[in-house]
Parts: C-alpha cells; sequence; structure tokens
C-alpha cells in the first residue's frame, strides 16, 4: 500500500512538469510547420546589372557606333564599332567587310568572310527589306552569311523607319540568300512578329542559303560605281 | 488483499484509473518520444520543404530574369536613340517571347512614354517598390507579389547605354509580369511531398515509441509484480538483473531487501522450530519416567483403598496420584499439540454417520445423561473417528466443566456455495465468555478464569481441538448465546478434501 501511494504521488509531479512543458513544445512544433506554405511576396530584390545596347546617338564628342557581327570562338557575336561615316547598314557593311580590327583580333575575334569578298552595295528594297550585293567570287559560308545578314538587319533597325523588316537579302555572283533574317537577335524570327513588323506572307520566310549552280547564274547587276 | 482493494478502488473509481492510466509511464514515455520524434520529423520536412522552395522558386526567376535580360539586351541592340512611340512598342513586341508556357506582360518605358503588349497592363500595375528600385539603381531587380490569388513575378530591366565610356541609363526601362503558375503547382507539390513523408514518420515514431517506452517500463512492471509477490509472502522472490542503469540498481536494491527478509524470516523459523522440538524432547523424555510413577502411584493407591495406611500418608498419596494423573494428561497433550505443530498428525478419514459418532463419544465418558442431545439420523460424513472424537469430548468435557448444565449438543447439515457443510454446535447455560476473551479461547495454556489456576485440564484441550478441526479443513468459533451460556460451533465438510494432511497452516 505504501508503495502504491508513493508511485502515484511520483506519477502526479511528474506528469504536472511535462503537462507545463507541453505549451510552448507544441507551439514551436507548430510554429515550425505552419511558418509559410505557399510562395510568400518579396520586395524588390536587386538581380545584377542593367542591361545595355542602345547605342547614344552621335555628338560632337562622340562618333557614332554601329553593331558589326564577328565570330568569336564558332559564334557570331556583335561588336560596337565606332563609325566615323555614320550608323546607316552601308557603313556597317563596310566596316564589316574591313574586318576585325586589331583589339579584336588580339582577344581572338575574327570573320568568316573570305578576303576576295566586298566591295558592297546596301539599298533598300520594298517593306523595309535590305539587298546587300556584294562583288567577289568566293561563296560565303553559313557563319559569314549570317555576319552579313545581322549586321545589316541591326544597322537597319535602328536606321529605317519603322525599323525596317529584319529581313536581308544578300547577292553576290556565285551566291543568292533571299530574304533571309538574323538567328540571334529577335527580329524575322518566328516569335518576333510584333506589331511594328509587317505581317509575314506564307512561303517569304526565312529560307535556307541556297547555292546557285553555275549554270543557272542569275543576272548579276552591275552596280555603278 | 491489496489485489481485492485495488480491484474495489478501480470498480468505484472507473474515471480516476482511466486518467491515471493515461499519465501512466508507458503513454507518457509513449507521448515523450512522439513528441521528439514529431519535433525532428517536422522540423526536417519544414526545413527541407523551405530549402527546395527556395532553390526552386531561385531557379525559376534566376532563369526569368536571364531569359527577360537577355532579350532586354539583345532588343536593344536594334533600338535607335531616342526611341519614339513605336520603338518603344517594337521594344515590347519583341521581348514577349509569346510562346505557350511562357505569358508574359510587357511594359516599356521612356520618360512618359509607355509601351504595353496587353491592352489592360499598364505602367500602373507594375509595382511601385520594383519601379523605385530600378530606377533609382539603374539595376535589374525582380519582385514577387500576390495580385487577385495569384502570385506573379515582375522583373525590371533597365536599359544602359553601350560605348566606351558610356554606361549611364538610358532611362528605357522594360517590365515584365509573369504569372508563377508552374511554381505554384510545384510548391503544392513540395507541401504534398513534406506531408507524404512526416506523417509515415510520425506514424512509424508512434508505434516505435510504444514499443520502446513498453521495452523501459518491462522491469519496471517486473519490479511492480515481484513487490506483489514478496507482499504475499514469497519470499524467495527475486528479478533479474540486466544492464547497469537505475532500473538495475533498484531491481538489485530489490533482491538485497528480498534475501534480507528471506534470511530473517529463515532464522526465526529455525528458531521456532527448535523451541518445537524442544516441547516435543522434553515430553517425550518426560513420559518414560511418568509412566514408572504412574505404575506406583497406582500399587500405592490400591493400598490407600485398602486402608493398609496411616490416613495423613494415603491423603499425601492421593494427592500425588491425582498430579501425576494430570501430568500424564498434560505430556499427552503436549505430544499430541508437537505433532501438530511437526505437522506429523495424519488424517484418517473413514464415512461415518454422525450423531451415532457422536454418541458413541458420549456414552465412552459417560456423560449420556449429562448432556441433552438434537443428533438426526442420516448425516454423514467423511472425518476421522479418533479426531472427531477428541473435538466432541474436549468441547463438552469443556462445557461441563466451566459451564452450567444444560449442556446442548446438535448436529446439522448444511448445503452452501463451497460445498455440504456439518455443523456441531454445543452449548451451556453457564455465564458465558468474556468478550475480550471469545477470540482467545483457544490459545494454548489460555484460561478464562485468571483465578481459577488448578482446573483439571491440562489448558491445551481447546488448542487441540481448532488443530483436529483444522486438520479437516474445516472451523470453529466460540460465541455468547443471547440467551446466556458459551457456544461453541464446529463446521466440518462432508467429504474431505483430497491432499488433507498437507494443508498449509495458515
Amino acid at each position: 500500500m505504501r508503495v502504491r501511494r508513493m508511485r502515484t504521488r511520483m506519477v502526479t509531479e511528474r506528469g504536472n512538469g511535462i503537462v507545463r512543458l507541453r505549451p510552448p513544445f507544441l507551439a514551436a512544433v507548430l510554429l515550425a510547420v505552419g511558418a509559410g506554405c505557399g510562395i510568400p511576396a518579396t520586395g524588390a530584390i536587386e538581380a545584377g546589372q542593367p542591361a545595355d545596347g542602345i547605342i547614344p546617338p552621335a555628338d560632337a564628342n562622340h562618333p557614332s557606333g554601329v553593331y558589326v557581327y564577328m565570330v568569336d570562338a564558332h559564334r557570331v557575336v556583335p561588336e560596337l564599332r565606332t563609325s566615323s561615316g555614320g550608323d546607316s547598314p552601308q557603313a556597317a557593311i563596310d566596316l564589316l567587310l574591313a574586318g576585325p580590327t586589331r583589339e579584336e583580333s588580339l582577344v581572338g575575334v575574327s570573320t568568316a568572310i573570305p578576303a576576295g569578298v566586298g566591295p558592297a552595295r546596301v539599298t533598300v528594297v520594298e517593306r523595309g527589306t535590305l539587298r546587300v550585293e556584294m562583288a567577289g567570287a568566293s561563296p560565303l559560308g553559313e557563319t559569314a552569311l549570317e555576319q552579313v545578314i545581322c549586321t545589316a538587319a541591326t544597322a537597319g533597325s535602328r536606321n529605317l523607319p519603322g525599323g525596317g523588316s529584319g529581313v536581308v537579302s544578300v547577292i553576290t555572283p556565285v551566291q543568292r540568300a533571299e530574304n533571309r533574317a538574323c538567328p540571334t537577335s529577335l527580329v524575322g524570327s518566328s516569335g518576333g512578329s510584333g506589331s511594328a513588323l509587317p505581317p509575314r506572307q506564307p512561303g517569304s520566310g526565312p529560307e535556307t542559303a541556297e547555292e546557285v549552280a553555275p549554270g543557272r547564274l542569275p543576272p548579276v547587276v552591275p552596280t555603278a560605281r | 488483499m491489496i489485489g481485492s482493494g485495488a480491484v474495489l478502488r478501480g470498480l468505484r473509481a472507473t474515471p480516476r484509473a482511466v486518467l491515471r492510466g493515461l499519465r501512466g509511464l508507458r503513454v507518457r514515455l509513449a507521448a515523450a518520444c512522439l513528441l521528439v520524434a514529431m519535433f525532428a520529423a517536422l522540423t526536417t520536412a519544414a526545413l527541407t520543404y523551405r530549402e527546395a522552395r527556395g532553390a526552386m522558386l531561385q531557379r525559376a526567376q534566376d532563369s526569368t530574369v536571364h531569359s527577360v535580360r537577355d532579350r532586354v539586351q539583345t532588343v536593344a541592340r536594334l533600338t535607335p536613340f531616342p526611341p519614339d512611340q513605336a520603338a518603344l512598342e517594337r521594344i515590347a513586341a519583341l521581348v514577349d517571347p509569346r510562346t505557350r508556357t511562357d505569358h508574359w506582360a510587357v511594359a516599356v518605358g521612356f520618360r512618359d512614354l509607355w509601351a504595353t503588349t496587353n491592352r489592360d497592363f499598364g505602367p500602373s500595375e507594375i509595382p511601385t517598390e520594383l519601379r523605385d528600385t530600378v530606377a533609382t539603381r539603374t539595376a535589374t531587380a525582380f519582385q514577387r507579389v500576390h495580385r487577385n490569388g495569384r502570385v506573379l513575378l515582375a522583373v525590371g530591366v533597365p536599359i544602359a547605354f553601350s560605348g566606351p565610356g558610356r554606361t549611364t541609363a538610358s532611362g528605357v526601362e522594360v517590365y515584365v509580369m509573369t504569372p508563377m503558375q508552374t511554381q505554384v503547382q510545384e510548391e503544392a507539390a513540395l507541401v504534398r511531398a513534406a506531408r507524404n513523408g512526416a506523417i509515415p514518420a510520425v506514424l512509424a515514431a508512434l508505434v516505435l515509441a510504444l514499443i520502446v517506452a513498453g521495452g523501459v517500463l518491462r522491469p519496471v512492471r517486473a519490479l511492480q509484480r515481484a513487490t506483489r509477490r514478496l507482499a504475499r509472502g514469497r519470499l524467495d522472490t527475486r528479478l533479474q538483473v540486466k544492464g547497469g542503469d537505475e532500473l538495475a540498481e533498484l531491481a538489485q536494491d530489490f533482491n538485497h531487501t528480498a534475501a534480507a527478509l528471506e534470511e530473517h524470516d529463515a532464522r526465526l523459523r529455525r528458531l521456532e522450530a527448535r523451541a518445537r522440538a524442544f516441547a516435543a524432547d522434553v515430553s517425550h523424555e518426560l513420559r518414560t519416567p511418568l509412566a514408572a510413577m504412574t505404575a506406583v502411584t497406582d500399587v500405592l493407591d490400591e493400598d490407600a483403598a485398602a486402608e493398609q495406611l496411616n490416613p495423613d500418608t494415603a491423603a499425601a498419596l492421593r494427592l500425588i496420584s491425582s498430579e501425576t494423573g494430570k501430568l500424564t494428561r498434560l505430556v499427552d497433550d503436549l505430544m499430541e499439540i508437537s505433532r501438530f505443530d511437526a505437522r506429523a498428525a495424519a488424517l484418517h478419514v473413514d464415512e461415518l454417520d454422525m450423531a451415532e459418532a457422536v454418541r458413541r463419544c458420549l456414552a465412552a465418558r459417560g456423560w449420556r445423561d449429562a448432556v441433552a442431545t438434537r443428533l438426526p439420523e442420516g448425516i454423514r460424513a467423511e472425518v476421522d473417528p479418533r479426531r472427531l472424537d477428541v473435538v466432541v469430548a474436549n468441547l463438552v468435557g469443556n462445557a461441563l466443566r466451566h459451564g452450567a448444565p444444560p449442556v446442548e449438543v446438535a448436529l446439522a447439515a448444511e448445503r452452501r456455495d463451497d460445498g455440504d457443510w456439518v455443523v456441531l454446535t454445543v452449548a451451556d447455560r453457564g455465564p458465558g465468555l468474556a468478550a475480550e476473551t471469545l477470540d482467545r479461547v483457544f490459545e494454548r495454556f489460555f484460561k478464562a478464569d485468571a483465578a481459577r489456576t488448578r482446573s483439571s485440564g491440562s489448558g491445551l484441550g481447546m488448542a487441540i481441538t481448532l488443530e483436529n478441526v483444522r486438520l479437516h479443513d474445516g472451523l470453529i468459533r466460540a460465541a455468547n448465546r443471547p440467551d446466556g451460556g458459551a457456544e461453541f460451533t464446529v463446521e466440518l465438510p462432508r467429504h474431505a478434501r483430497v491432499g488433507a494432511e498437507g494443508r498449509e497452516d495458515g
């Protein structure tokens, strides 16, 4: 009997102890569980540098700038150049055909355009499409074509009213690539047809470079120089 | 006794007993284990969930921010400066990828000009905090906002000028807002995963906690059982000591206590046995000289009766003769008691007609006329005839000696729950017994009347009667009749129990 009574007293004392301990313990557990399911809102969080790419207008201290697409590690990338001849597509293509600058060569930037190609003449044809006619017998590879098209299209979009169409035709004595868009810019690509662009007609989309057989050479338009 | 008390208490206060059960060690231990396990499981689940959610959100945000900034940068190269409304609209249109998976609402601002891809999305929809950060810090920034129960990611990208030494902001800012639908689904999946992980873990913890609590409490329960056994007199109870924890120490202490008790008890028993053996030996040693003395006094008695001795010598001789007779009876009774104490008393049962047995006993002692009997015929019982004779003779002799006539002997058969019984009652019309002597009347050498020290009895008669009744698994009790006189009641089972000889002394 004495043993039983002792045990009972022990139980109540210890029991009270645990009861006192429980609420904060449970609260901590519930807090840990309940704290933030779902996706919480945040304040504004900085995430790095701003974008760049807008070339400021030329003034007395700063000459015009144009993007010339060069080859860097097998990729066609834009290089910002200062241009004494303005920022027209013609000026951009002229700079492109002049090849990389010394600084660019030093860091491994090159061009895929063969040495004998050029000079070029850039004209605007209907609906803001640019036409680049180039002399020279060497055929342009796919990379070289991309350089020409992107350089011309980028300059054109900054220069032409409404940004132009972003579509470029490249004509050389041995080659003809019609209505091509620059793959790395968003203009003229499948997702880029915004309201500012003229609606594309069926079948007039970008085409692959078409090697023209010598026997079916189109008439080369002689350019007046 | 403890057991029945506990049962009674349990029956009376069931809710309290249940409450005590709930507060029992096992439940409390299990609850403690469970709480710890729950805490661990839930904390782990919560922390894992938070980490996974953080990583998932960061990946999604980084991807979106990177993608927006990339597209803005690409479009920026195509943009003249200063841009007019058409140029801004062109930027907005070009930044929007317009794929099926991404739904971007794009707004482009330049000073007071704004262009958006979506008519119902304007600069006012962009979080003010984000616009402030983009404008003042000239840095790409993002913000998560809740709009109409949806989670949206807003990304702001300011465009800086390109060119040598020209890294200042152009003032063109592009904002993209996109619903984080995929992330909301992924987050729900994470919560599900955390819950699916935590709930089985907690359930498993419950089972484990009960098992562990049971394991911890096993020694406690063993201790409880052992204590109760010890309390019932099983002094050889020992606990198996396992391990070296506090409970093992307690078990060891229990064993020491039980061993000490057992040793003490054994020593007492040894002493008692020795004392009994001494009494038996003494009475045995007294028998031989007593037999010789009895023989001599018998011869001298005959001489005295024949008046061959002078009167003084004859009186002295008669005194010696009667005292020798008492001494012989005393020694005989002592030896009888010793046999009971040594448990050497054997029961030789025979089926008897009780009325006949009682009558024979009274007749043998010449009490037929002094005793009124009420002996119904046909009551048969399995008893030891010699011991029954001793019981009846002692009780009737006692009544005749100390009570007043008429002495009544009655016999009855009773059928009870625990079997058939024979009830033998011996009553007298004397003064009865004093209340304080009622329960001492069966003690050895007890004299109800302290002044009457020289009675003819040995003082062991009632004790021997008690032992004989007990040997039959019967009961005997002394009481006073309401109308005066003492009454002794003997109850004997009609059917002797098997193995009655080895009956334990209660």
